[in-house]
């Protein structure tokens, strides 16, 4: 068939453009592909996760004694409750402090500098199951541990490992998932033992603290159970969650990284956009006459169209399922977090055409990107072709930027800068390109810098200290936090300090509904937080709130709001809005006094006097202050957000190599086509005696010049769109205005030298492949 | 007289598909001396641009030697070939190949820049002058579309020699020109020649080859004949001057198409 002969010619005619223009469709539907089907794994698993493990609805975290009678007793007789709740239960969880565990292999590191609140539990008996690796409830035999995964992907440990508890030795016989306390961010892990093991345990450590969960009817109402069960007398020294909290913890490590790499996809989608867009004008501009004769004889522009659609119809097709199939054997790498944090579920069939739809869409795109770019046959007249022979630039005039007015500058530089000039248009498409190389690359190595910079805190609605002190809701706590302060007070070594105490108010909203609220009250101005808006709450009647709680309480700074406090309301003016992705970024400042009844934690900042070892301070105040949690700001945040930022690093190697990749595909096919053009051009000069270095002095200025600018306009774009882009992103977790930590040295100089190596080294190799002299001239 | 360039059994062959190899120079010797104007006469296909090609350096043949000014170029460096031909030689080609992104009197001065053997300013005063002496001053700021054929091929020969090379070469220098431009840039290339340029033409045309003082005839990629005509620069003044010596002239031209028949042209 004629068609099908001139679209194989043609893609044998311009192999090398062809593979390249392939390559990108082929990348753009691979990650397209990935992306898609990591929201799909993502949803899925975390489903799965929560329906094998039977995720609580609503769980009341309390310290101190707790009446379980008096708890049934409500659930069976409150209106609410009685409607709402399905099933309920009381978990006793047996807080171990760090310094007497040992994790690590059994071996010698303790936990003490850990943020995690570290509890013993026994096997729930109906829901709120601890599962094991595949998602089987888990049932341990005595003398057995079972870890949660957060400390399988810490300390890379296996089955079998020892773990020591004081003086009694575990074996690990299972890995944890924890529906509710799996991510990173939350700051309580639970171990599993036999009910056997629990007992001599708690004969050792006396501490308890309990969740009373529930299970609902109808997850829906979760709002309207809530305000019933904290309207009523019942245990709520301590933070309630419910399963939204849980599922948007759960999603956020990978959201990040899925995020990037759908923004990877939409770039690369991009740049295909721009080849095929070169690539086809190329085309019509060498077949001009061609087609010029295909009209003259009397094919229709519609048949010729198609001759032409044909070609990209192949083309992105073939690109695309590529990219798919590939997508399948990468999905395991992209997917391991998520496979081990929530299992692999299986994906419903009709989901599982959602990754294979994204790929079709690059498809779709390729095909109506191509048909309205082949409009322009249109306008090819045959007579017209047939006497100019060549669609041609516009003429390049001569009288432009002349050379006798050069001064100073080599002329092969020269030259290569007028070339660059002169052929705007043109070149244009390879800056364009380029920027979006420089902006994959800056991107995420701009946001993984930014997350891993200590200053990273203040989206972690906490101020910069060298150090935090935690002590959270137990027993005699009231007491001890105190003795705590006043040593620290006591301490030479430390240079100032700051108690901070979050304790439970009630928000009375307009309707007259109640809700809990967690507010941190002290002085907010030793250890200062960045306000997006207004300033820190400095009179008792002022109040800071994150930013997702005032979106979702719809207050602007100057707004008010109702506490209960002390019994009494009190209207509160809002002075500040600050960035929190903590606690599902929601939570509050106010300096207004507490009572001990509703503390939920203590926390202590403290800077140290400057040549103080930071270590030793650690070691010395988790032995004092027992059992409190002592880290210091890069640990808080690694231990927080060390699953992100080694999944965003993962992301970030890969967007790394994709620019470059792209940045060389890109320069080998431009030159390749521009030698072809230039051919005779590069004979001439070389005939006169211009050197084959100076022929490549000429083509490494025009790219070096191009690249130049696509790195200039890349990272400016990245530090002013691409910064807002970020918090847009980080906005949905609590953090709206991500500014970036740059580190000058890699953004301005490494990251830039990566890519001029990249072009120049392809661009060298490109022009040596140019021997033959006389070629063109004969 | 010096020689300045000496070829020695010159062999060359291109491949034509596998193991198809077609040799295009057999064993060519040649000498062209110091202020010599020569040309090299031959059917289309003798061979005559493949041999200028190499012994200027723009290609290298598979065996021989090559002296040019008693060096053999035969094993430079590509660099040094390079400079070479930027330095000592000037070339004129039948297309006459400038730069088309580059005005008329950027095609000239632009070996003249990258050679920096002068500065800018000079380079610039000794294409005003060339250009003057080839009678196109008026053409410096115009793009070469804006110019006849003949007036490009002064153009061409004021690039050639903007770095006052000691040997100029030219491949059918006058093939793309009518036959009243073709006299007056052979007119133009004696007066060259007379003011100390050595130049060596490839020609086809028996009325250019008869211009030129030393004649090779060239078969089949060998040199078969050579024929002296004696001074050429006086023959070719006269061209322009009278009637009379119009038909020395023609007289010179008949003696060498004999002579050529003779070889089997
Ligand atoms: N680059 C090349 N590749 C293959 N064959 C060539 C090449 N250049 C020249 N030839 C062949 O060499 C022979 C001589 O060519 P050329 O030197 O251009 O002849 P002339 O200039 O005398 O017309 C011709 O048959 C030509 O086809
Ligand atoms: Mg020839």
């Amino acid at each position: 068939m004629l068609l099908l002969r001139i679209v194989r010619r043609d893609f044998l005619r311009k192999k090398s453009v062809t593979i390249v223009v392939f390559t990108f469709i082929m990348l753009s539907a691979l990650l397209l592909a990935g992306g898609a089907n990591l929201v799909v794994e993502l949803t899925a698993s975390i489903n799965a996760l929560f329906e094998e493990a039977r995720a609580s609805h609503f769980v009341q975290m309390h310290s101190g004694p707790v009446d379980r009678e008096a708890i049934e007793t409500w659930a069976r007789t409150d209106s609410t409750a009685r409607e709402l709740v399905k099933e309920m239960h009381v978990q006793e969880m047996l807080t171990v402090d760090g310094s007497s565990l040992f994790i690590d292999g059994g071996g010698t590191v303790s936990e003490e500098n850990s943020i995690m609140d570290i509890s013993f539990v026994v096997q729930n008996e109906s829901f709120d199951w601890l599962l094991d690796l595949d998602n089987q409830v888990i049932d341990l035999a005595p003398g057995e541990v079972g870890v949660p995964i957060y400390y399988l992907q810490r300390y890379d440990l296996e089955l079998g490992d020892p773990l020591r508890v004081g003086d009694a030795t575990y074996s690990i016989a299972a890995f944890v998932r924890d529906a509710q306390m799996n991510p990173a961010v939350v700051h309580s892990k639970r171990f599993l033992v036999h009910p056997a093991d629990y007992r001599v345990l708690s004969e050792r450590f006396h501490e308890v603290e309990y969740l009373i969960e529930f299970l609902l009817n109808d997850v829906d109402r979760l709002g309207e159970f809530s305000a019933a069960y904290l309207a009523a007398d019942l245990p709520q020294r301590g933070p309630t969650v419910d399963i939204r909290l849980f599922r948007i913890m759960n999603a956020l490590t990978d959201g990040i990284a899925l995020a990037v790499i759908i923004l990877l996809s939409l770039l690369l989608m991009g740049i295909a956009m721009l080849c095929l867009r070169f690539t086809i004008l190329a085309t019509i501009e060498e077949d001009y006459r061609e087609i010029g004769v295909m009209k003259a004889i009397g094919l229709s522009r519609r048949d010729i169209r198609n001759v032409y659609l044909m070609k990209y119809l192949v083309l992105g097709a073939s690109a695309a399922l590529t990219g798919y199939l590939v997508s399948l054997a990468l999905n395991p790498i992209l997917t391991s977090n998520i496979t081990l944090s929530f299992g692999s579920a299986p994906v419903p069939g009709l989901l599982r055409a959602i990754p294979l739809g994204a790929a079709g869409l690059v498809f779709l795109i390729v095909v109506a990107s191509s048909a309205m770019i082949l409009r322009r046959f249109h306008r090819i007249s045959a007579v017209e072709a047939l006497r100019s022979g060549g669609a041609g630039e516009t003429p390049r005039s001569g009288r432009f930027l002349p050379l006798r007015r050069s001064r100073f500058l080599d002329v092969n530089v020269f030259l290569g800068l007028r070339d660059v000039v002169q052929r705007v248009r043109l070149f244009g498409i390879l800056v364009l390109i380029f920027f979006f190389c420089a902006f994959i690359i800056i991107i995420p190595v701009h946001f993984l810098g930014t997350i891993q910079s200590p200053s990273f805190v203040s989206y972690l609605g906490i101020g910069r200290s060298d150090m935090r002190v935690d002590l959270r809701q137990s027993e005699g706590i009231g007491e001890r936090f105190p003795e705590v302060v006043s040593a620290i007070k006591e301490d030479p070594d430390v240079e100032r300090f700051s108690p901070l105490v979050t304790s439970r108010f009630t928000l009375v909203q307009e309707n007259g509904e109640e809700e809990p609220i967690a507010i941190e009250s002290g002085d907010f101005s030793i250890f200062p937080l960045d306000y997006m808006h207004g300033t820190a709450p400095r009179r008792d009647d002022e109040i800071a709130l994150s930013y997702l709680y005032a979106r979702d309480l719809g207050r602007d700074p100057g707004d008010t709001l109702v506490l209960l406090v002390g019994g009494e309301q009190r209207e509160m003016t809002v002075s500040g809005i600050y960035q929190d992705v903590t606690n599902g970024g929601r939570t509050a400042k106010a300096p207004l006094p507490f009572d001990s009844e509703n503390v939920l934690w203590y926390t202590i900042s403290l800077d140290l006097v400057p040549g103080t070892s930071l270590e030793a301070k650690m070691h010395q105040y988790s032995q004092a202050f027992y059992p409190a949690r002592v880290t210091d700001l890069e640990g808080y945040i690694a231990q927080t957000l060390g699953g992100t930022i080694g999944q965003l690093r993962r992301v970030t190697i890969i967007a790394v190599a994709v620019g470059v990749a792209v940045a060389i595909l890109i320069t080998a096919l431009f030159l390749k086509m521009l030698i072809a053009r230039d051919i005779t051009r590069i004979a001439i000069m070389r005939s006169l005696g211009f050197s084959l270095r100076s022929i490549r002095a000429q083509y490494l200025t025009m790219t070096l010049s191009l690249l130049a600018a696509g790195i200039a306009a890349g990272t400016l774009f990245s530090n002013t769109v691409g910064q807002r882009l970020v918090s847009l992103l980080w906005s949905f977790m609590g953090a709206a205005r991500i500014r970036f930590v740059i580190d000058p040295l890699q953004a301005y100089l490494l990251l830039p030298l990566l890519l001029v190596t990249a072009v120049s080294v392809t661009t060298v190799l490109s022009i040596s492949r140019i021997r033959q002299i006389n070629g063109g001239i004969q | 007289m010096n020689t300045v360039l000496d070829a020695q059994k010159l062999n060359k062959s291109y491949t034509l598909g596998k193991g198809n190899e077609q040799p295009v120079l057999r064993d060519v010797d040649m000498q062209i001396k110091e202020g010599e104007f020569i040309s090299v006469m031959g059917p289309s296909g003798s061979g005559k641009s493949t041999l200028l090609y190499n012994i200027c350096g723009m290609d290298r043949p598979d065996s021989g030697t090559v002296l040019f000014q008693n060096r053999d170029i035969a094993g430079l460096p590509e660099r040094e070939l390079s400079r070479l031909r930027l330095n000592e030689m000037g070339f004129i080609f039948q297309q006459i190949h400038l730069l088309k992104n580059l005005s008329i009197f950027d095609n000239i001065i632009l070996s003249g820049y990258q050679a920096r053997t002068r500065s800018r300013m000079e380079v610039n005063r000794r294409a005003e002058e060339l250009m003057e002496r080839t009678g196109i001053t008026e053409l410096a700021g115009n793009d070469i579309t804006q110019a006849s054929g003949g007036q490009l091929q002064r153009v061409g020969i004021c690039r050639a020699l903007i770095n006052e090379p000691g040997i100029l070469f030219g491949d059918e220098p006058t093939g793309a020109l009518n036959s009243s431009a073709s006299e007056e840039i052979m007119a133009l290339l004696a007066e060259i020649n007379r003011a100390g340029t050595t130049i060596m033409l490839v020609t086809h045309d028996i009325k250019v080859a008869s211009r030129t003082e030393r004649v090779l005839f060239m078969m089949d990629g060998r040199i078969v004949a050579e024929k002296r005509l004696g001074a050429a620069g006086a023959a070719a003044e006269q061209v322009t001057a009278t009637a009379a010596t119009a038909a020395a002239a023609k007289a010179r031209e008949e003696h060498l198409a004999a002579w050529l028949l003779e070889q089997g042209f």
